[in-house]
């Protein structure tokens, strides 16, 4: 009989220090073949359609119009899961029981996206006037009007949110407001170093929807964890643009607004395992959860047990777009919250995910409670079903 | 004053003039200002209704002073609410607690509901005031965005969330991340909304679905809960069946009690879901539904009251909505549908008792420059603004019941010895009570701001 003391399975995880909990950037890559932080494209959109209705005369005094397309240079950091297991147990014979708790199991994606916007924007102004021939009418003449090529470095906001949110996840953290965490997301270093142009873009949604993130579900959910990280994430540009803000200072005393920008949507569901189990070089075959537990036979016997293996199965599916939104509103006299078609971030970059399953394996020493100091490890028999068309 | 004394560059006061304009041409130049013109005098009242000037921007009983602005709201609680510009970009939302057992409504008392800059029950500050709708009990549903007090990601206190003021105290009924109806997630951006005197919300607002598809919805919270909370329209949806008819977003909400509600609806040719690049931009931008959703009932397909003639969709009118739709009581509802190029305003009301039936337009009277949004008090009176497109005929703010539209008010009456210079109606749905009172942003002189409450006789 071997007895196998409670031992951290998973991902890099501290309880203490700066890089408390889990943290997706340094975890498992759900599309291996992406990896994490390795996806990049850039494309170009450009919307011939009116971002507004222009010319109601009768109405508007004030009409914006353009040809708003925009450029995105498109990197994400992840699609990644990050978990941590506790695993004990003991070996009777060749039987083997092992019992899992203080599961936690984290799964997300941002995008890295520098937004460009060439393009036109115009804001015309219509003053009412009065002729003895022509009466009254209105002469339209152009407030703002903006050809510009901003380029703004969303990646560099986004990546402060996903730590944010890694601080905000960890109940216990010690890291103090504003304190820098360790383990840099790896590409994200040399956009990190940018400056950030000023002002910054007026990130309306944050973080919480971006990942998912489950604990102690292992065990209710019969040996599946499955965070399922969701977010449409709403960017207001309009502080960027001086003219922009003196228009929604205005309808902000008419008791409204201007906003303008990108959304990004994220659809990260992932589903992970436990497959196979190995305790120094004796695998345990025919694993299944079973009360409260895992179950297996050795395929030899084991007196003692220093290294305990667990390969993890994942399969992850992946839906990422952005489209273009533009809201300007008044009072309850008028909300215009014209939006773009949804573009498919992950079709445009190439990856088709119809489901599939990857493996890959964990390692620590039993007994060893903090985060497992051996990398990871190939799995065995990792059948894979993920679509790739570059 | 000439008209071009008017196209000096713009100060503030004259943005919001012109701005105005955005609103449905509400703004009035300070032209025809006679006391012949109407026939009203010092304290005479107009034909249905005596008008009293009852809030001047530099009124005493202000805990802060505050320029008026044209949002304005009343409610069966005795009280009016209006959003006021306290200065250096802070805003107000003030409510006025009014006796109208005197000779005359008085301002009693006045207090600030929320106001920029200031934070609550140790929150963030406030840092917009994004939308505000009050009920016949006197409660306010309320949009508010928040300050973020670090350079990083805000925290999910400082993301916009929905409030209710009950009984006097804000509560925080909404935040980003809430789980909705069927697994629903609601995202941060809210929209319009609006409140009965249930206190049922209507609210607009992105969402994730539990299938984990994003979506744009109209969600119902009965009693400002998310118990029974419910999704009503969403984005994605195919109207009356069609493959070439998708709702893409909602803009402006109403509601009343019974179940009565309308939202304005962005209609797409293509489904949102699955548009891509080549697919429509901002689709159409306006369509008018009207829904009914009670406790237990099946909410039926909304009733199309009015879509583009592009759309080709069975709608009661054609035209595009741009301005505020409104819902009163017997199923009521009133808008204003706008032609392809802008040229051309119908105002339309329709309720149980009363089928669909053109009110006013610009069609038929080439001197109708333009119409405002209309509003709908709850004992059936439908008023609205109309800004005449001629020097003889000043902007009046017309009344309709049971007959013909009535003039009520002008500018160039006189209310206290003072001229009528400048009117802004309809910028808010409940600019009307129960019982026929109406508010009105005025403006005298050079442009001082007031505010003018309506009894009806």
């Amino acid at each position: 009989m071997a007895t196998i003391q409670p031992t951290r399975i998973g991902t890099a995880y501290t309880r203490s220090g700066s890089t408390d909990g889990l943290d997706i950037c340094d975890g498992v890559p759900l599309l291996p073949q992406i990896g994490a932080l390795q996806a990049g494209t850039s494309f170009s959109y450009r919307d011939p359609v009116r971002i507004l209705a222009v010319s109601p005369k009768r109405i508007l005094l004030w009409r914006l119009s353009g040809n708003v397309g925009y450029q995105l240079v498109a990197g994400v950091c992840g699609p990644a899961y990050a978990a941590t297991f506790m695993v004990e147990g003991e070996t009777r014979g060749r039987d083997v029981n092992l019992r899992v708790s203080q599961d936690e199991a984290a799964a997300g994606v941002f995008a890295g996206i520098r937004v460009d916007f060439p393009g036109k924007f115009q804001v015309d102004a219509g003053s009412p006037r009065w002729t003895y021939k022509k009466g009254f009418y209105l002469k339209w003449s152009t407030a703002f009007r903006k050809t510009f090529t901003p380029s703004i470095d969303v990646l560099g906001l986004l990546i402060k949110i996903i730590r944010k949110l890694m601080q905000e996840m960890s109940k216990n953290s010690d890291i103090k407001e504003g304190e820098e965490l360790e383990g840099e997301p790896r590409e994200n270093k040399e956009e990190e170093k940018k400056p950030e142009p000023k002002p910054k873009p007026s990130v309306r949604v944050k973080s919480w929807g971006m990942f998912d993130k489950t604990d102690n579900t292992f065990n209710s959910n019969k040996g599946t964890v499955s965070p399922e990280p969701t977010l449409t994430l709403i960017v207001d540009l309009v502080p960027l643009w001086p003219e922009l803000v003196a228009v929604d200072k205005g309808l902000k005393a008419l008791w409204g607004g201007l906003s303008l920008g990108p959304k990004f949507h994220f659809i990260v569901p992932v589903h992970i395992r436990f497959k196979r189990v190995q305790l120094d070089e004796a695998e345990v075959r025919s694993l299944e959860y079973k009360d409260g537990g895992l179950t297996g036979t050795l395929d030899q016997a084991v007196d003692t047990v220093t290294r305990l293996q667990v390969d993890m199965d994942h399969n992850p599916a992946l839906t990422f777009g952005t489209s273009f939104y533009l809201s300007l509103s008044v009072c309850k006299v008028f909300s215009f919250d014209p939006e773009s078609p949804m573009l498919r971030l992950d079709r445009i970059l190439g990856v088709e995910v119809s489901g599939g399953h990857y493996c890959n394996g964990f390692v620590n020493e039993v007994g060893v409670e903090t985060s497992p100091a051996e990398p990871l490890v190939p799995c065995a028999d990792a059948s894979i079903a993920v679509i790739l068309d570059p | 004053m000439t008209y071009r004394d008017h196209f000096r560059p713009l100060d503030r006061r004259e943005f919001i003039k012109r701005a105005g304009a955005v609103v449905g041409g509400a703004i009035l130049l300070p032209y025809g200002c006679s006391e012949s013109q109407s026939g009203v005098t010092d304290n005479a009242p107009p034909t249905q209704y005596t008008f009293f000037r009852i809030l001047d921007s530099s009124s005493p009983v202000l805990p802060k002073a505050a320029e008026i602005t044209p949002g304005i709201m009343i409610n069966d609680a005795g009280r009016i609410l209006f959003y006021g510009d306290l200065g250096g970009d802070n805003y107000a939302l003030f409510e006025l607690f009014m006796d109208y057992t005197a000779s005359g409504p008085v301002v009693r008392e006045a207090q600030i509901v929320v106001e920029t800059g200031q934070a609550y029950d140790g929150g963030p500050a406030v840092q917009r005031i994004h939308r505000a709708d009050t009920n016949g009990r006197g409660d306010i549903s309320l949009v508010l965005d928040f300050s973020e007090t670090g350079t990083g990601p805000a925290e999910p206190a400082e993301l916009p969330a929905v409030f209710l003021r009950a009984e006097n105290r804000l509560q925080r009924i909404l935040s980003f991340g809430d789980k909705g109806p069927d697994g629903a997630m609601f995202g941060g951006a809210f929209g319009d909304l609006a409140i009965n005197n249930d206190r049922d919300v209507l609210l607009v607002s992105h969402y994730v679905s539990a299938e984990k598809d994003f979506g744009h919805g109209v969600f119902s919270l009965p009693e400002a809960s998310l118990t029974a909370s419910r999704l009503l329209q969403s984005s994605g949806t195919a109207l009356q069946g069609r493959n070439d008819a998708f709702i893409r977003g909602f803009g402006l909400v109403d509601r009343y009690g019974g179940g009565n509600y309308l939202a304005q609806t962005q209609v797409a040719t293509q489904s949102p879901l699955t548009a891509g690049a080549g697919g429509p931009g901002s689709g159409s931008v306006g369509s008018l539904l009207q829904g009914n959703v009670q406790a237990g009932r099946t909410a039926a397909p909304p009733r199309v009251l009015s879509a583009p003639q592009t759309l080709s969709l069975e709608s009661e009118v054609s035209g595009e909505i741009i301005m505020g739709p409104r819902a009163g009581a017997d199923n009521a509802a009133a808008w204003i549908t706008h032609s392809p190029d802008g040229e051309q305003q119908r105002l339309f009301f329709s309720s149980n008792a009363r089928p669909v039936s053109e009110i006013a337009n610009t069609v038929g009277d080439p001197a109708i420059f333009s119409l405002s949004a209309p509003v709908l008090s709850g004992n059936g009176t439908l008023s609205y603004l109309q800004i005449n497109d001629d020097e003889q005929r000043p902007p009046e703010l017309k009344v309709v019941g049971a007959d013909a539209p009535v003039t009520v008010l002008q500018v160039g009456d006189r209310i206290g010895g003072e001229a009528i210079t400048g009117l802004m109606y309809g910028y808010h749905s409940r600019q009307a009570d129960e019982a026929g009172r109406i508010v009105v942003y005025a403006e005298f002189g050079e442009g001082e701001a007031a505010i003018l409450v309506g009894i009806p006789a």
